[in-house]
């Protein structure tokens, strides 16, 4: 439990303390959020998409993530904060997919469970395919940290923002899913480190 | 990734862990370069951030006051269903663990019941933890010696688990929820009660989130929740009513009353000493369920009183001349560990120990253990502390020393962090809960009053920082009140 106070809703963070949320509607903001919007469509899916597994629950998110940015751009204040913004609100956007898809699974076989394609999959190669079923098989919390250090590389602070938990935490769930891989990939136990 | 910079670290270790890193970083990257964005999909995209973003901002409206009421989730699409991570669906998420849930199922049917399972089996597997309950410690509420009401889950629970790994989650009412974890780490439960008789089993990697101990039609509702779990994952259940218990279990509110029936002392109409003691001044005893307060004890010993919380805890208070003190347990714990009290005679170096016990508890060796019945439902023992044996001096492996480092981090964070561990008030009601951390010279620095499923309203379900964290000096614990 965050020791922090607050009263958010941390599956659609807002930035900002309820008592703040405006009275009117948004202003339409300028081209500064549409250029946002252009440069980081993709990679916003894409991290989602290494977070939920299949790219129209990924493309929801996203859109989610931009749409919880839009209406809070004018109390953003300074607007490199966006970045930090979508990491957290795609985070906690795949943990409301997953969960969703979590309870259909009970009617779901295994294999019907979103992923890549077949074709898809063939484009990878083994080793690679390997390493993303290995990947996907971390509990939750793991493959986020794998997901946002390996492929958004972030550093472990910024990690732990989008995360909504501490760095030790972030520390020691790095230091679970690395040795999680070593074992499943079959190499060797990993050290004492971890990542940093 | 950025090499190291930490020099207890091992060259040989890091080329291991580099070659894992980039192995990882290239299959990510090269499944996400296989997501292509079309321009004029990017347009369309726009429009519709752009529709749904002025559609949110028309609903949302300002709070006024200092207390927040918060209805509702905006944006929620998955308020209809009912957020939860059950065991049984976590386990179908693969065909092996689904056959773990057949046989546990299968084992179900012949249910052990409430005979306590013979010590022997209870000792630890040749896998066992290097100290008891290490297995559960992302619960570690249920981090503990096994204790009898841990026992007589072993025999419901059946082959599938480590004996000593199994632990009472909790009983609420008639109704007794055990979990146990298997030899490769996953974990199976067992719900009995009236009208309940229901198991499964689940892999490792499901309990990284909070887990629902039945299929969900059990009442009350108990979850597993490991202790750092985010706001983001525990927020669901605060809206469906289900709040922390004790450290990694939350239950239902609403279907979590005290056994007040299972204790002859508690059954007995109140006595004019019973009244006596509801005079006493301290911390807790004002938020006791009207009516259960009794003074079990009052001698040589020192003056011992019991009473029950609404979630289903019972209060343990010590009085001597000038000085109290209490603690608040569940019942489980009062009667499998006991409660440490004062010694009277300071200079000794004993130590004392009273067992609050239900009706029907076992206690036919305890005599031979050295403790000694006071009261009805209430034993003690006093004997010299044990002899401290320093462990022989030895070189710690690597994976020990980034334990103990991980360790020492926290407790320097926790001791430069000036401030008071908060106590447990969720359950009370918001005066209550006030009254305690006053007692405790904590402030309430915000009250949230808001939605919480079938909790009554008025009773605090959530605090932050929660019990025992720290309260840092200056600040104080923001209640969450369900509406």
């Amino acid at each position: 439990m965050s020791a922090v106070a607050t009263t958010q809703d941390d599956d659609h963070p807002p930035p900002t303390p309820a008592t703040a949320v405006p009275a009117e509607p948004v202003a339409p903001s300028g081209p500064a959020f549409d250029d946002l919007f252009v440069q980081r469509w993709a990679a916003t899916v894409r991290l989602a998409l290494l977070l939920v597994d299949d790219e129209p629950s990924a493309e929801d998110v996203a859109q989610e993530a931009f749409t919880g940015l839009l209406r809070r751009w004018d109390q953003l204040g300074d607007p490199s904060r966006a970045q930090s913004y979508l990491n957290r609100a795609v985070v906690n956007g795949a943990r409301s997919a997953l969960r969703r898809r979590r309870t259909a699974r009970a009617w779901t076989p295994p294999h019907a469970v979103p992923g890549p394609s077949a074709e898809e999959l063939a484009l990878l190669g083994d080793e690679r395919r390997e390493v993303l079923a290995a990947v996907a098989a971390l509990p939750l919390r793991q493959r986020e940290v794998v997901v946002l250090r390996y492929w958004s590389q972030l550093d472990e602070a910024a990690t732990a923002e989008a995360m909504g938990i501490t760095r030790g935490t972030v520390k020691s769930t790095a230091h679970k899913a690395l040795a999680a891989l070593h074992r499943r990939l079959g190499g060797p136990s990993t050290s004492a480190g971890g990542l940093r | 990734m950025s090499p190291t910079d930490d020099p207890t670290d091992h060259p040989a270790d890091h080329s291991t862990d580099e070659a894992l890193e980039r192995r990882v970083a290239g299959a990510l990257s090269a499944r996400a370069a296989l997501t292509t964005v079309e321009p004029a999909a990017v347009g369309e995209r726009l429009a519709r951030v752009r529709a749904a973003a002025a559609d949110g901002a028309v609903a949302s409206g300002p709070a006024a006051t200092s207390v927040v009421e918060l209805v509702g989730t905006e944006g929620d699409d998955a308020a209809p269903e009912r957020r939860r991570s059950r065991l049984v669906v976590a386990a179908v998420a693969s065909a092996a663990a689904a056959a773990v849930v057949v046989a546990a199922v299968l084992s179900a049917v012949h249910d052990g019941g409430g005979a306590p399972a013979p010590a022997a089996t209870a000792q630890p597997s040749p896998s066992s933890p290097s100290y008891p309950g290490e297995e559960w410690s992302d619960f570690y509420g249920l981090a503990h010696a096994q204790w009898p009401s841990d026992l007589e889950g072993i025999a419901p629970l059946g082959d599938d688990v480590v004996a000593g790994s199994v632990r009472m989650i909790t009983q609420l009412g008639r109704v007794r929820y055990w979990a146990g974890r298997t030899p490769d780490g996953g974990v199976c439960w067992k719900v009995v009660g009236p009208g309940a008789d229901q198991g499964g089993c689940a892999p490792e990697s499901a309990l990284a989130e909070p887990v629902e101990v039945s299929d969900g039609s059990v009442a009350p509702r108990v979850w597993l929740v490991p202790a750092d779990a985010p706001d983001a994952e525990t927020e669901p259940l605060t809206a469906e009513g289900v709040v922390p218990y004790t450290h990694g279990v939350w239950v239902e509110a609403s279907a979590s009353t005290p056994p007040l029936d299972e204790y002859a002392q508690l059954r007995a109409a109140p006595t004019a000493a019973d009244e006596r003691a509801a005079g006493f001044e301290y911390a807790g005893i004002n938020a006791i369920v009207p009516g259960s307060l009794r003074l079990l004890h009052e001698g040589e010993e020192g003056t011992f009183v019991i009473g029950a919380l609404p979630l289903g805890k019972f209060c343990f208070f010590e009085f001597y001349p000038g000085e109290a003190g209490s603690t608040c347990q569940s019942p489980q714990q009062l009667a499998g560990e006991g409660t440490v009290v004062r010694v009277e005679d300071q200079d000794s170096n004993d130590l004392a120990t009273a067992w609050l016990v239900p009706d029907d508890f076992d206690t036919s060796g305890w005599p031979a253990l050295g403790r000694r019945q006071l009261a009805q439902n209430l034993w003690y023992e006093r004997k010299p502390m044990p002899a401290y044996t320093p462990e022989p001096v030895r070189s710690l492996t690597p994976e020990e020393e980034q334990e103990l480092r991980e360790q020492q981090e926290e407790l320097v964070q926790q001791a430069s962090a000036s401030g008071r561990p908060a106590p447990d008030v969720v359950g009370l009601s918001q005066a209550e809960a006030t009254w305690v951390l006053d007692r405790y010279h904590i402030p309430v620095t915000e009250v949230t009053v808001r939605e919480a499923g079938s909790a009554p309203p008025g009773m605090v379900v959530r605090a932050t920082p929660g019990t025992d964290e720290q309260v840092p000096e200056g600040t104080g614990v923001h209640l969450f009140v369900a509406g």
